[in-house]
């Protein structure tokens, strides 16, 4: 056979693989939010990633907030046990948008060393594995973009490594006006739909209708725009009409038959003062459970894939115990077989 | 408008926060500008240990001391007990300058100086607390000195950017050496603050169980029970427990450092936690009395949104007598104080009123400090009494009030900060209690302003004052005095009321006013105050077209003040330039206001009787009611504030006589009117195209009367034409009646090619059509 035969018998290889591959599955890969002040993923949470064949955990190594005026690192990670650690790490970054506010230019490239140093002294914490990219979480507003697009842009050309960026809703819809951060890739974070303060909201975590309103024109935002997905649930706490405090990780069994309080429809009235989760609750104070599940998660996937939406990655938010055994990893294949595109 | 509120909102915000007092000007009277949210009458120093509660006061959870504020407490605190442990005839400055400022090789130095108790070195020889030391040979004080210092690194928090390697050789061989040297001295105050270095080191190098082992090994050996370095050591072994999950006894000895150390309370209560039920009962438990079970309640009560009635009341009914009750009275107070003060007559509730949950609360608490004067358990009786007498008073009960200030007034007496506190609260009495303004008022209100101390000291008094006196001559029908204790002559100016400015007219008419009417009318309205109404009437009559009675108002005015504004509202440019210059031809006519009316009434009659010329004079009234206008150079004869972010507010919603004034304390009275109506302008123009014969002329004001439907088809709530595109709109055809006359009848003219070179809409509309 000489050459062109050959070259001809590749071609009708890959034609066949192409065919076969014709109609078949491309899911989206899994991978997690890693949101705690201490770094110790259990063994059951390493299971967890591991049946969901997720390689990647974006791990929040510090906050840069705005502080007695100077930009600080807060509430930096501590590495408590590395033992079970998924191969890739990406670290993640939670900037204020106060921080941007204040930030003079002429301070960004010094801003942009800081933390690249304290990710890089992080870093070596968890993994003896160079990180290929670092994640930024900024709800910048129009005020703040291009300080925040500056520090991006520069943070790139020094550290010569790829970043993300995570995108609230409104900033796909109103992109004209929020503009689109320069970087490699982007993170649609489809969570906080809703208007936690309102007494009258039914689940401000996520709600597919309101997502949406708000993707008619996702298909336009540039490449590489991926998903994360809320896991997490809370208790809003309301004492005299008002919007008091977020109680994380509750369900519905902490109140079930509980003399402590009174469950109508969506609402639980706490009845005699009592702690929640180390927050203490005064009698006549009422609490809304909003939690996530299946059918949420499915609906809203329905709706992003109705908008020629088709990430490559889905990032739930976030690796937490509590959260894993709400959602049994069989739960979140069936959620992201919901994704599968042929 | 919208970053305007925000701008207003984060102002607010942060002058809630700090409390920045707002100054008021003596000479002209309060700035009703100034930004409140509610009065604040109940001072925040009332109480004797205002440096130690005072943050205690605004909850920790809303208020954070700043980390330099915190630590400078704690320095404070700390050089008082070296001063008067060591040496009190040492200023504080010298101790200061040699425990935080001194280096380690000059603390070395020094050792070796006091060893030998020789001559003291030449760089400290001006410290007074060095040479005692010194001179009496304290080398365990420098040895001590010298080995924190070594510690220091180790301890202290760097920058937030780098991460400190924890080296764990040099902290133990730290630990070691610190274990022998507090063997080494006799001193308690000196082993105190060895066996801190040497459990703090152990804790911040993560070392719990090893730090838990030395406080419990060092503490017997240990004997200065009134050091505050007892409580900060107590607060590292209340740390290390909660690091190792021991949540209830961190939580317990957490509770100690709070009662026991005022500088380290915003730090406790910020490490407090108690997890669930069973966890708080267990701490309850640990507790040895009533006093430490009603501090736990305390630092429950820290959170800004506790439920403070509930944990005073639980606090009381565990001890009377603790000292958390009354700081906790205070804030509640001045919480239910901002609901409740005055809300009937203030002005950013407009009628709101407080509702029932904060109704329940003021009961809820009045209740609860009546029961606690009744059983006479409490600390504090007189601040007591005196927030009885307030709660009644904002409850409304204000002849109990009255009876219970009375009662305290024997009580208060010798504490000037309490008898100040009774006079501010008799005070609101006394002026709450007005049903109606008669000059005796006026002249008691007048002698406020003059004299009364609290007029300028406190912040919110001058708002409270006229705000009621406001709310009073409203209910008598004394709309001007009304009006001018809560707004001036910019709101009028802004939107004319013609019945306000008729009342202030008459009001500044009125001979033999007296001291207060006169600050009123000179304070908001000018020194020449008559002349400002009438000025004003005039150009409110003016802008109706009510030429005669504007010419009537002018006249009135001061010569001088006429002259101030000079206008050329008779020219008219093809395009239209707002902020143009009018050239200074002599040609061109050059008027005050009241010439200006008086032309304009001339031009009126003309127009009327002399056939002839009556299509010039039209053309020329329609040139100046059109340039008058929100959309001519002249608009300054009328609008004293022109600005597009009122532009979208229509005229006709701003022409209410009726309407009340806005009383949000931070807008205009009647919002900022735009004069978008050219009407009066379209008429004119159109007379003058059907009078005249003259087909240029036609041309013209057909032009002038096309601008003029341009200007309709701007306000037409239906149009979404953006004005400040400048695009070319799509007109309607009722909006383009003459530029069709213009188009159809007058292409001859020499204006219409004037005009179409000109004008891009125009040409634009004659090349492509509608």
């Amino acid at each position: 056979m000489d050459g062109i035969g050959l070259f001809r018998l590749f071609g009708i290889f890959l034609l066949l693989i192409f065919v076969s591959c014709e109609g078949n599955i491309a899911e989206p890969k899994l991978s997690f939010y890693h949101w705690q002040s201490y770094f110790d993923v259990s063994v059951e949470e390493y299971d967890y990633l591991e049946k969901l064949s997720v390689e990647r955990l974006y791990v929040r190594y510090f906050d840069v907030d705005f502080q007695g005026g100077k930009v600080e690192a807060i509430g930096k990670i501590l590495n408590q046990n590395n033992e079970y650690c998924p191969k890739e790490i990406i670290p993640t970054i939670f900037i204020t948008n106060r921080t941007f506010k204040y930030l003079e230019e002429k301070d960004i490239r010094d801003l942009s060393d800081k933390i690249i140093s304290l990710i890089k002294n992080k870093h070596s914490d968890f993994s003896n594995n160079d990180f290929n990219e670092i994640q930024f979480d900024c709800d910048w507003t129009e005020s703040t973009r291009d300080k925040y697009f500056s520090f991006l842009k520069l943070f790139k050309e020094r550290n010569k490594i790829n970043l993300s960026a995570t995108i609230r809703l409104h900033q796909i819809k109103f992109k004209e006006k929020t503009g689109i951060p320069p970087v490699d890739r982007f993170i649609l974070m489809c969570y906080n739909t809703g208007e936690v303060s309102e007494r009258n909201e039914i689940n401000s975590i996520l709600n597919p209708k309101i997502v949406e309103q708000y993707i008619s024109d996702i298909s336009s935002y540039p490449d590489h725009l991926e998903l994360a997905l809320p896991l997490f649930s809370w208790a809003v706490l309301f004492r005299n009409g008002k919007l008091i405090k977020l109680i994380r990780n509750v369900d519905l069994s902490t109140f079930d038959k509980n003399e402590n309080y009174e469950i109508i429809d969506n609402k639980i009235k706490v009845i005699n003062s009592t702690y929640l989760n180390g927050y203490y609750l005064y009698g006549g104070d009422e609490l809304r459970l909003e939690s996530m599940d299946e059918e949420i998660l499915k609906k809203t996937i329905h709706v992003l894939k109705e908008n020629n939406f088709r990430p490559k990655e889905i990032i739930y938010y976030h690796l937490d115990s509590v959260i894993i055994n709400q959602f049994p990893y069989e739960i979140l294949e069936n959620i992201n077989n919901e994704f599968t595109y042929h | 408008m919208k970053y305007w509120k925000i701008l207003i909102t984060s102002l607010l915000t942060i002058s809630f926060i700090f409390l920045i007092p707002l100054k008021t000007s003596l000479g002209c009277g309060y700035d009703d500008d100034d930004f409140y949210l509610g009065y604040r009458f109940l001072s925040q120093n009332i109480m004797e240990k205002e440096t130690e509660f005072s943050p205690y006061l605004l909850s920790f959870s809303d208020y954070h001391l700043p980390d330099d504020e915190a630590s400078k407490k704690q320095k404070e605190a700390n050089l008082e007990e070296w001063q008067l442990a060591s040496c009190e005839d040492a200023s504080l400055g010298d101790i200061e300058e040699l425990i935080y400022s001194s280096t380690r090789d000059q603390l070395e130095l020094l050792k070796r100086a006091a060893k030998k108790g020789g001559e003291v070195p030449q760089s400290w020889s001006g410290n007074y607390f060095v040479r005692h030391l010194i001179n009496n040979k304290c080398y365990d004080t420098f040895e001590y000195l010298h080995y924190a210092k070594k510690c220091e690194p180790h301890v202290t928090a760097g920058s937030s950017w780098e991460e400190e390697p924890i080296l764990d050789d040099e902290i133990k061989e730290l630990i070691e050496l610190g274990n022998r040297n507090i063997l080494r001295t006799d001193n308690q105050f000196l082993r105190m603050r060895y066996m801190y270095q040497i459990v703090r080191l152990a804790h911040y190098s993560d070392q719990f169980e090893y730090a838990l082992e030395l406080y419990d090994f060092l503490d017997p050996k240990v004997d200065d029970s009134e050091s505050i370095i007892k409580w900060w050591l107590l607060g590292h072994k209340a740390g290390c427990l909660k690091r190792l999950g021991k949540n209830v006894e961190a939580s317990y000895l957490f509770s100690k450092v709070f009662k026991n150390s005022p500088s380290k309370r915003e730090q406790v209560y910020r490490s407090f936690y108690i997890k669930d039920d069973a966890e708080w009962k267990a701490c309850l438990l640990m507790c040895n009395s009533d006093d430490e079970r009603a501090t736990l309640h305390a630092l429950r009560a820290m959170d800004s949104h506790a439920d403070i009635e509930e944990e005073m009341s639980q606090i009381y009914d565990l001890f009377p007598a603790s000292e958390h009750l009354t700081p906790l009275l205070i804030r509640e107070i001045s919480s239910l104080e901002e609901t409740f003060l005055g809300s009937e007559f203030r002005r950013d509730l407009q009628g709101q009123k407080p509702d029932k949950i904060a109704k329940n609360r003021l009961i809820k608490l009045l209740d609860f400090v009546t029961r606690a004067l009744k059983d006479n358990k409490i600390k504090d009786v007189p601040l007591w009494t005196l927030a009885q007498g307030y709660l009644e008073y904002l409850s409304r009960d204000l002849y109990a009030a009255n009876h219970t200030y009375k009662k305290a007034e024997t009580l208060v007496k010798g504490n000037p900060v309490l008898e100040d506190q009774l006079e501010l609260f008799q005070l609101a009495l006394n002026i709450h209690g007005y049903t109606r303004i008669t000059p005796s008022i006026e002249e008691e209100i007048s002698a406020y302003i003059k004299k009364n101390k609290f007029f300028n000291s406190v912040e919110t008094f001058p708002h409270f004052l006229f705000d009621r006196l406001s709310y009073l001559y409203k209910k008598q029908k004394n709309t001007g005095k009304g009006f001018l204790c809560n707004f001036g002559l910019e709101d009028l100016r802004v939107n004319p009321k013609l019945r306000y400015i008729n009342d202030l007219i008459r009001l500044a008419e009125r001979e033999n006013h007296n001291e207060f009417e006169e600050y009123l009318l000179k304070t908001k309205l000018g020194e020449d105050y008559l002349s400002e109404l009438y000025e004003l009437k005039g150009t409110y009559h003016l802008s109706k077209y009510e030429l005669a009675e504007a010419l009537r108002a002018f006249e009135k005015v001061q010569p001088s003040r006429m002259d101030d504004e000079i206008f050329s509202p008779f020219l008219l440019p093809i395009l239209d330039c707002i902020h143009c210059e009018s050239p200074s031809d002599t040609t061109i006519l050059h008027l005050n206001k009241m010439e200006l009316a008086k032309l304009l009434l001339e031009y009126e009659y003309n127009a009327k009787t002399d056939m002839d010329n009556a299509d010039k004079y039209y053309y020329r009234l329609g040139s100046a009611f059109y340039n008058m206008s929100y959309y001519g150079h002249s608009f300054e004869v009328l609008d004293y504030n022109r600005s597009s972010d009122s532009w979208n507010e229509t005229p006709e919603e701003h022409n209410d006589e009726s309407e009340e004034p806005n009383y949000n304390p931070y807008g205009l009275a009647f919002g900022n009117k735009e004069y978008t109506n050219v009407t009066n302008a379209l008429f004119f123009f159109d007379k003058c195209k059907d009078l005249t014969k003259d087909d240029e002329l036609a041309a013209r004001a057909s032009f002038m009367a096309a601008k003029c439907e341009l200007a309709k088809f701007y306000q037409d709530k239906d149009s979404d034409y953006n004005y400040w595109t400048n695009e070319i709109p799509k007109l309607p055809e009722k909006y383009r009646n003459y530029y069709d006359i213009l188009k159809n009848k007058y292409s001859k003219t020499e204006f219409y090619q004037e005009a179409i070179s000109e004008c891009k809409f125009f040409a634009y509309y004659v090349e492509k059509g509608w």
